[in-house]
């Protein structure tokens, strides 16, 4: 079928830049810096996750451990990562001598940051120190991912540690070398092998599982909790007034408050979940667990639903969309799953 | 950690992206000072999170930002609007419009027609990219659509008007 041309194509508008006038320009700037200040010195986090309640209040700013990799050759390591563990470039920083300075790159929901090699500060790679005292887990999801993964990275030019085998622990594991000289571990986990299994595999070789006890208000919960896909990972009843839905919920369902944090509040009596101000409130928001972000986008568009461009926050991957008729929900990898 | 000095450059650098695309689509200038004020906040607080900015993620928090004033500007006059909603006059589809005076022509259009006339032809944006900003169904943006551009012909056409 052919279209007549639409006439009101033509309103398709012209958009070179347009300076505002200059106190527009200084009054927008002075807001910004105020706001950034602002920013700056909240040391509140930025995004909630589930357990919160457990952390010392002194520890709350805690967010992700994010490995920073010395590499010598760190263009070669990039594409390396890229090959084998189908890692995701996110930017590198190209100095005037021609070695990066500095690169981000995201396995999975893992962030990792590298740089070539600097003997001046100090910054030097495993080959350079005759060795690395860090394993690094790549954790996939079934054991043939695992084999093709581990098959690929020695074609690339790994070595092997240790061949893939079932491990005690109930994981699937091999551990190589990469050509960098950083040590790597691709594990996936083995079926039904639960926490009894495991501590009865362990004292059979020779150790003795022993566990914190979990804090007196966290009965039954978990600080680390463990997520199955489709899960309720987070929700928010969007307000318009945070203080006034602070009060009707304490009120009415017993819910006590983190203290708010950029219009929102963490009920942190009964997680996951609390208020969020806006100023034009659509429902609640729901957020639900899978497995890959990119993956689970690309099944609701297949599924005749919407969805944003995924995001990675400090509590993971998210990303809004609405299904096939019009429901608005989102989609999270949370950091702290696995 | 806030990059502070790369939202600061950003906004030097593309305050008039923001503002150009803006000004170009709102009724005056302050509506158009006040939203660009909103987007580089929501920059800023973004950037706070982790967001990786640039003029493109800019211009479509812009329109997020244009999107909702024209919902709330939409409340106040829904039930005005209702009144306008009624058939139009049939035009022939293959008629050329009135571009020269398209700032006008918007300003005097309903906050639904005009916000549908400028996601789908001022920005260019597929039927389905407009109807989820407007989040309204394809087929719903479609028949708004036709609603609006009778409505623009009718205040372009000489004497006009959309009441």
């Amino acid at each position: 079928m052919t279209t007549a041309p639409d006439p009101f194509d033509a309103l398709r508008a012209d958009d070179t830049p347009i300076t505002p006038p200059a106190p527009v320009v200084a009054r927008v700037r002075d807001l910004l810096t105020t706001e950034l200040e602002r920013l700056m010195t909240d040391t509140t986090p930025a995004t909630t996750t589930t357990g919160r309640r457990t952390v010392p209040a002194d520890l709350h700013t805690v967010g992700t451990v994010q490995p920073y990799l010395c590499v010598d050759g760190a263009a070669a390591a990039i594409e390396f990562y890229v090959d084998a563990f189908g890692a995701v470039e996110h930017h590198r920083m190209v100095g005037g001598d021609g070695r990066i300075g500095h690169a981000e790159i995201v396995i999975g929901s893992s962030r990792l940051m590298l740089a070539d090699e600097y003997p001046e500060a100090g910054v030097l790679a495993p080959t350079s120190r005759g060795g690395t005292s860090t394993n690094f887990t790549l954790q996939v999801t079934d054991a043939a991912m695992l084999d093709d993964m581990f098959t690929r990275a020695l074609a690339l030019g790994a070595s092997e540690l240790r061949p893939i085998a079932d491990q005690p622990y109930g994981q699937r594991q091999g551990t190589l070398r990469d050509p960098f000289g950083h040590q790597w571990s691709i594990s996936a986990p083995l079926a039904d092998f639960d926490d009894s299994r495991y501590d009865a595999s362990m004292r059979d070789a020779g150790f003795e599982v022993v566990r914190p006890q979990a804090p007196a208000d966290a009965a039954g919960g978990h600080q680390y909790k463990h997520y199955d896909r489709g899960d309720l990972y987070y929700f928010t009843l969007q307000v318009p007034d945070l203080a006034r839905a602070q009060r009707f919920y304490a009120a009415v369902l017993g819910w006590e408050f983190a203290s708010p944090d950029h219009g929102h509040a963490t009920n942190i009596a009964a997680p996951p979940g609390g208020v969020q101000q806006v100023d034009d409130p659509a429902g609640p928001q729901l957020w639900f667990v899978v497995d890959d972000i990119h993956v689970a986008v690309a099944a609701v568009r297949a599924a005749g639903g919407t969805a944003d461009e995924p995001v990675f926050y400090e509590s993971g991957w998210s990303a809004d969309c609405t299904d096939d008729q019009g429901t608005r929900f989102s989609l999270s990898v949370p950091t702290y799953t696995r | 950690m806030i990059p502070t000095r790369t939202v600061m450059e950003l906004y030097e650098r593309a305050v008039g992206d923001v503002y150009g695309y803006l000004v170009r689509r709102c009724p005056n200038a302050a509506i158009a000072e006040d939203l660009t004020a909103e987007t580089f906040l929501a920059a800023a607080r973004a950037a706070h999170l982790g967001t990786e900015l640039s003029v493109p993620w800019l211009i479509g928090t812009a329109r997020h930002k244009l999107v909702d004033h024209w919902r709330r500007e939409g409340r106040q006059r829904a039930a005005l609007e209702e009144l306008y909603e009624s058939s139009p006059e049939p035009v022939d589809p293959g008629d050329p419009v009135d571009v020269l005076h398209v700032h006008e022509v918007l300003a005097r259009l309903t906050p639904h027609h005009r916000a549908a006339l400028t996601l789908r032809y001022l920005d260019g944006l597929p039927v389905d990219q407009v109807a989820t900003l407007l989040e309204r169904s394809v087929h719903a943006t479609e028949s708004l659509l036709v609603r609006a551009k009778a409505a623009y012909r009718a205040v372009a056409a000489p004497g006009g008007d959309d009441r």
